[in-house]
């Protein structure tokens, strides 16, 4: 590899993947160093971006200039907006994507990508020289030198397969696991924890009975993930929906001994929210069957995805219990399920930058900060790259605040909180949400991300075009104000009350039976507008009330945003602060008043406390 | 007794105390009277005292706490004082014991507004319901909403974030009139309970020689022993305080109302009038034993929009009076009077009901203000969300109004209160406690 990188990614997920390609377009000389190269962009587990909360996250990533949504969008087998009618906070687009298509988009694009080399090595020992970091040294004892590295070592560092009762060091899908390195971060101080995850058995498409099953289709949309493009048509193919029977349950539970997790050798926490198939049975006595939805996992293969059915018994149990299931009767498996155990950071120890407290120059990102999922993984990896080139340049880091966006969220409750299981995002999570529509995320957040360099200049053109189009129908709903002569033929058209006094169209929209098509026979111009843009105008106008009170709510609690903590704080010193709190800001050391609040333990007492110090 | 608590109360006690024990009172065990003497910085022996102490968690404040009992006048309080203060410990603002209290979790806001309006009861029945709610009774119902809420919101939340696995939660709209309903039957009692610790101030009026001074003597009554008297002239409104079915009420003798006489007659006049607005009732006086006249009238314009009583007083002679008023046409009619004292029962329970606070329907769970507005709060955003999920309104939407309810309700249960709100509350309190 080159001499000396201004920043090096160790490894090539969705993490790193984001953080190599915002370093380099940043201009940074920018290498990613990955165990093997063909798991550039990997899937292990479940082939799909999105849903609720994740796919605001891809949304934002896409318009901070990442790459997420502009490969998913490339590589879709079946695409579907969810949450549709739950409102418009919540609607998420989740995408079946075809893995290898994936790896290959990202594959192509970061070798196109100018200042940016790939190379396959394992990375076995960090550099630090004094509290900053010089580069790593890779298997075979060569030293690869970087001002700034970032590590995005997924499920692969010190990882350990549980197969039945068996276990063996294993990455996902037995790859060569990352265990030296794990042994060289604790050398440096860093506290390692074990978590746990898990994923199905692979199944093979052509012993599968498709009559048994419900089909689930894709929708045809003309926007996917991206701001930038318009949604490529592609081939869309279905998945299938079964359940699991009585009989599917009796088995699980007379094996369940035969499980890592039940029979006792697993120490790694593993997540509620995907919990595997024994979890489900042993929590959930009283549920009769649960969903099981059978994916595509390629064009290139005949390889199906079990959603639902994650475990780690023995592969001959799992086979006969997907026999029990109908369906999967008759199913060959192709690779049997497991649950993977790794580690991870505290990630309290980090900046909201994600950039070590303990050594300048080291960044984390990704499941080695104790999150799940492709989503979350690329939004950290796009943050963690982007703050070390600013760090480098010495200029303001990017620090997303929970009023502006779900990135903002995720970090500072990975840095904040301290946490057992791996954290997933979800927008109950996120107390802005009604702000914070996925929709919306390129008027919240392109600037950034063309400040930054990352968004080319003609895109960034047409954003400005479609924010001033909005502000302008905006304007023009405000101001505008029809005769009542022409309201009253107009009125009785819509079966709407003809207005007793002028009114401007914003007032008549409020109507629940008005929608801005009907606004437009009106005023011909807000015809134009795109579909999004005209749903856009609409919900913030009939739903102004909430919105209004969201954002009331948001700019109270700015006040303790805006009130900054130095890092150097002696925290024993402040009188009237509880000794936990002491302990806890010590170590989370908190940038603002309002983080420090959101940190389990410290009480209204200490918060006050913490700011008659700040008064003096 | 000299009270102090925090992480050095025991380094400041053993500074100024030398127990007959021999040794500090840190190495004794806790929650046993220790006797001993108080010393101040030079050594002086100030007086003979017990003391003992609790270790935090357990104790009031939640911290370490250490008492100090001596014999007692204000001089030997000053310099067992001066010397804890001179030990290193700080004078503790109004209500900061209590503030301790409530910031480690040891009593909820409701409890600590409690503690305040026990220490401030003016009736038997306040002090008994300021008790009840500090043994937590009626904070538990609190609890109860709250944790309801909790799991309303969080079954619509895991639906919205897990719409493949998670089903549409069942009988929301059931569940939120529940809750509704319980924050009615909360309410229903709170202005009462607010009467009986913040009390009720009721006006007196009527022409000269209807009775007005009789009558407030009559329902004075046994109750005099407890009643101060507020200075004033005899043409100013005079305020007695009395206890009226457990409420304390301030009544208020209001003079010259009708045509004014001279100048001084006038000025009285204007005060009436402040006392009239200022009133959460009025008692309008006439007098039975003759007809209604064109000062009775006069009287009537003055009260105009207000609440209030009519007591028709001296019942024990014929009833000449026809009609009263019209200004005061929707009032309840009292017979009463206050020679004979008949129809007092009647007038007091008539009053009452006016100030919307019926007597004996249990304890009230809140008692001020503060606490109504934000039952009420809280319940207008359940009422918000029921109305809004049968207007159709999004759930991301509802789910906000949800928030909003749990929010308010925290301002009770003290989970999410500001500290703004608790500085407000403890300024409230007397010195230490």
């Amino acid at each position: 590899m080159a001499e000396r990188f201004d920043l090096l990614v160790v490894g090539g997920g969705h993490a790193g993947c984001e953080a190599a390609l915002a370093g380099a377009k940043m201009g940074a000389r920018t290498g990613l160093i990955l165990l093997d190269l063909a798991d550039l962009a990997w899937m292990p587990c479940n082939p799909s971006i999105g849903g609720p909360a994740k796919g605001h996250l891809v949304k934002e990533i896409d318009a901070l200039g990442g790459v997420m949504g502009r490969a998913a969008d490339a590589t879709y087998l079946q695409i579907r907006r969810l949450n549709t009618s739950k409102g418009p906070a919540v609607p998420a687009l989740r995408a079946q994507i075809d893995k290898y298509a994936y790896q290959h988009w990202m594959r192509r694009t970061l070798e196109r990508q100018e200042n940016l080399s790939l190379a396959q090595g394992e990375v076995v020992a960090v550099l630090v020289e004094g509290d900053r970091v010089r580069g790593v040294r890779l298997r075979g004892g060569e030293e690869v030198y970087a001002r700034t590295v970032v590590l995005t070592t997924g499920t692969f560092l010190g990882a350990v397969i549980h197969l039945g009762l068996e276990h063996y060091p294993a990455g996902p899908q037995n790859r060569a696991p990352a265990n030296e390195l794990a042994a060289s971060l604790r050398s440096l101080g860093f506290t390692l924890r074990r978590l746990k995850t898990g994923t199905p058995a692979r199944v093979r498409g052509r012993s599968l009975c498709w009559a048994e099953m419900e089909r689930q289709k894709g929708e045809e949309l003309s926007r996917g993930f991206s701001f930038w493009r318009e949604l490529p048509r592609r081939p869309q193919h279905d998945s299938w929906l079964t359940y699991t029977q009585p009989a599917t349950h009796e088995l699980i539970r007379a094996h369940l001994h035969e499980t890592a997790l039940y029979g006792g050798k697993i120490v790694g926490v593993g997540p509620r929210y995907c919990p595997s198939i024994e979890s489900k049975i042993v929590r959930f006595p009283e549920r009769e069957r649960h969903q099981v939805f059978v994916e595509p996992e390629s064009e290139a293969t005949d390889e199906w995805y079990l959603a639902g059915l994650s475990t780690s018994l023995p592969p001959k149990v799992q086979i006969e219990i997907l026999h029990t299931i109908p369906g999967l009767r008759q199913a060959e498996i192709v690779r049997p399920g497991y649950a993977i155990e790794y580690d991870a950071i505290e990630a309290t120890v980090l900046h909201p930058t994600l950039e070590s407290r303990a050594v300048t120059g080291l960044f984390f990102a990704g499941q080695i900060n104790g999150t799940s999922g492709y989503e979350e993984a690329a939004a950290q990896g796009l943050v963690a790259g982007i703050n070390a080139v600013l760090s480098l340049r010495g200029e303001k880091p990017l620090i997303l605040r929970r009023d502006q966006a779900y990135i903002g969220v995720l970090i500072d409750e990975i840095v904040t909180k301290e946490s057992d299981e791996p954290f997933r995002m979800l927008t109950a999570r996120v107390e802005h949400r009604l702000l914070l529509r996925g929709e919306t995320a390129d008027l919240r957040l392109a600037e950034i991300g063309y400040g930054l360099g990352l968004i080319p200049a003609e895109d960034y053109e047409r954003f400005l075009r479609r924010r001033e189009r909005l502000a302008a129908a905006e304007e023009l709903l405000a101001t505008r104000r029809n005769p009542g002569s022409e309201l009253t033929a107009w009125a009785n058209r819509h079966r709407t009350t003809p207005p007793s006094h002028v009114v401007s169209l914003r007032e008549l929209l409020r109507r629940p039976e008005i929608d801005l098509a009907a606004l437009a026979e009106l005023e011909p111009a807000l015809a134009a507008l795109p579909a999004e843009e005209a749903e856009e105008i609409t919900l913030s106008v009939k739903y102004e009330g909430y919105i209004a009170r969201a954002r009331a709510e948001a700019e109270r609690l700015r006040a303790m945003e805006d009130q900054p903590l130095s890092p150097d704080l002696d925290y024993a010193v402040i009188p009237n602060l509880s000794q936990e709190a002491v302990e806890k800001l010590s170590k989370i050391r908190p940038m603002t008043l309002g983080q420090a609040g959101r940190i389990s333990g410290i009480s209204p007492a200490d918060l006050l406390a913490l700011l008659v110090h700040l008064r003096r | 007794m000299v009270r102090i608590s925090g992480r050095e109360a025991l380094v400041v006690a053993d500074r100024v105390l030398r127990l007959a024990k021999g040794m500090p009172l840190s190495f004794l065990p806790p929650r046993t009277v220790y006797y001993g003497r108080v010393v101040d910085a030079e050594g002086r022996e100030i007086d003979e005292v017990l003391s003992f102490y609790f270790r935090g968690p357990k104790s009031y404040t939640g911290e370490d706490l250490v008492e100090i009992q001596a014999h007692g006048g204000p001089v030997i309080l000053r310099r067992i004082l001066a010397a804890v203060l001179a030990a290193g410990a700080v004078l503790a603002e109004p209500g900061e014991f209590t503030a301790r209290a409530v910031y480690n979790g040891r009593i909820n806001l409701i409890q600590a507004e409690a503690v305040l309006d026990l220490i401030r009861a003016k009736t038997d029945v306040a002090a008994e319901a300021a008790f009840h709610r500090l043994a937590g009774e009626a904070g538990r119902e609190i609890t109860a909403l709250e944790e309801e809420l909790l799991g309303l919101l969080a079954a619509i939340e895991g639906w919205l974030d897990f719409p493949e696995e998670v089903e549409a939660p069942p009988e929301v709209a059931a569940r939120a009139r529940t809750i509704l309903a319980r924050f009615d039957a909360l309410l229903a009692g709170a202005e009462r309970g607010r009467l009986l610790n913040e009390g009720a101030a009721v006006a007196i009026v009527g022409r000269p020689n209807a009775g007005k001074s009789s009558l407030l003597n009559a329902l004075l009554g046994e109750e005099r022993a407890i009643v101060t008297e507020i200075p004033g002239t005899t043409r100013d409104a005079v305020a007695e305080e009395c206890n009226l079915g457990g409420i304390p009420v301030r009544l208020v003798d209001t003079a010259g109302l009708g045509p004014p006489g001279d100048r001084l007659e006038a000025l009285g006049m204007e005060r009436s009038r402040r006392e009239i607005a200022r009133a959460d009732a009025v008692l309008f006086v006439l007098d039975g034993s003759e007809e209604l006249t064109a000062a009775d009238e006069a009287v009537g314009a003055e009260v105009a929009g207000c609440r209030g009583v009519v007591a028709i007083n001296k019942s024990d002679l014929p009833l000449k009076l026809q009609g009263v008023p019209s200004t005061v046409l929707g009032w309840p009619v009292v017979r009463v009077s206050a020679l004979t004292q008949s129809g007092l029962d009647g007038l007091v329970t008539a009053l009452m009901e006016v100030l919307g606070g019926r007597p004996g329907e249990g304890t009230p769970a809140l008692s001020n203000l503060r606490q109504i507005e934000a039952a009420r709060e809280a319940r207008r955003a359940v009422a918000a969300f029921l109305e809004g999920l049968a207007r159709g309104v999004p759930w991301d939407f509802l789910a906000a109004e949800l928030r909003a309810a749990l929010t308010a309700i925290g301002r009770l249960s003290g989970r999410t209160v500001t500290s703004a709100v608790i500085d407000e509350i403890f300024t409230r309190f007397c010195l230490g406690k």
